[in-house]
């Protein structure tokens, strides 16, 4: 198969994934999304509008995918208690299945996100805008 | 019938921010765990300044009957999940296994000291973090972990939240709403007429979210005021509901 094809078909199955990782996590009725505890209300803590499915802008890069995976990873892992470890483990290869990803390329992502300040500050995008 | 033990502190009174810029914990509070369980919590942290090396955290003299233990591959204390390095900029999080006595009767305070190397100095912390407890009841789908909504000063506007704990395996479409507000000004997320869950309205077993509202406390007497509430939710097909109160102290401005 010509290689560009190739590619062409991979970075379909990438958004397709993604697509379905964002069905799964966005928000569909949470009016408390935007809200924060500031006794200063400002008309963006009013706001009900879910946060964009991540990933799906043009140009989707792997790194992008699991940077939004990791922003919001790092945001859920703190209210949930496990049972043990391996659910811990279990519970992150889960959400890069659903996005067609391995724990291969998290972890090579990982190993990235030590030299890369521009991917770190990638994953805090994403953690601030869907932890609030 | 539901028994909430918890007595989550207000929301006012949690515990101050830390001011640390090399490494900032995001999350004072952790996930709710019933008395008489044991579970891994993770506490999450962000590197503010450079790489924060060799990153250990232990845990003080617990109170008696809570335990904490650590991950296997570093016995005496927990690293973060990644390695031992938080870069800058970096989130990640150390995972601790608490286990909470059966006779537990409110939330308890872990006295964690961290120890790491920045800009090759070794530093020291301690820092607290509150490990809500919930008690197990036959048969409930979810628990409400907050009682108190804590302080608000009289002319002021500030959203407060109550925190869930979820048990049954996983409940959809969340909403709470204030069935009696004793005369308090409330105001749904949105303008709405119900909030839900800030992460989004699903509350799975183990997971702890909290639902906003915003309490204008405008022309109204400085008391104690008793707020009730309504949690629905559906369970598989089913839809139910949780009734329960929270309390809010409406005070005179000091100063």
């Amino acid at each position: 198969m010509n290689k560009r094809l190739q590619l062409f078909f991979v970075l379909a199955f990438v958004l397709m994934a993604a697509c379905s990782e964002a069905d799964k996590s966005a928000p569909t009725t949470n009016p408390g999304q935007a809200v924060t505890t500031s006794t200063s209300i400002s008309g963006s803590q009013l706001s009900s509008e879910p946060l964009p499915p991540p990933a799906l802008a043009p140009g989707l890069t792997g790194n992008d995918l699991l940077a939004a995976i990791e922003g919001r990873w790092m945001c859920d892992v703190q209210r949930f208690a496990f049972s043990d470890l391996q659910a811990m483990n279990e519970a992150l290869d889960e959400r890069l299945k659903l996005s067609g990803l391995s724990r291969k390329d998290y972890d090579t992502f990982k190993r990235d996100l030590e030299a890369r300040i521009d991917l770190r500050e990638q994953v805090l995008v994403e953690y601030d805008a869907y932890c609030g | 019938m539901c028994l909430v033990v918890a007595t989550a502190l207000p929301v006012a009174a949690a515990p101050k921010p830390d001011v640390d810029t090399d490494v900032e914990l995001t999350n004072y509070e952790t996930a709710a765990i019933v008395a008489g369980d044991s579970a891994w919590i993770a506490l999450n942290w962000h590197g503010g300044g450079g790489d924060a090396e060799n990153f250990r955290l232990v845990v003080k003299k617990p109170d008696a009957g809570v335990e904490v233990r650590y991950p296997d591959n570093t016995a005496t204390y927990t690293s973060l999940w990644a390695d031992d390095t938080l870069s800058d900029g970096e989130y990640d999080f150390t995972a601790v296994h608490v286990t909470v006595p059966y006779a537990a009767g409110q939330d308890i305070k872990l006295t964690f000291t961290l120890t790491y190397e920045h800009a090759g100095k070794q530093k020291t912390r301690s820092v607290n973090v509150r490990v809500p407890v919930v008690e197990y009841v036959g048969g409930e789908d979810l628990q409400q972990v907050t009682t108190s909504l804590g302080e608000v000063a009289l002319g002021e506007s500030a959203w407060v939240g109550v925190s869930y704990a979820g048990l049954a395996p996983r409940l959809d479409d969340f909403q709470l709403t204030i069935t009696d507000a004793a005369g308090l000004p409330i105001v749904y997320p949105g303008e709405g007429s119900a909030t839900s869950l800030h992460h989004n309205a699903r509350l799975e077993d183990g997971e702890t979210d909290v639902a906003r509202f915003r309490v204008d406390a405008y022309d109204i007497p400085a008391d104690t005021y008793t707020i009730m509430i309504r949690a629905t939710y559906r369970k598989d097909a089913a839809t139910a509901e949780l009734l329960g109160s929270v309390s809010l102290v409406v005070a005179e401005p000091t100063g």
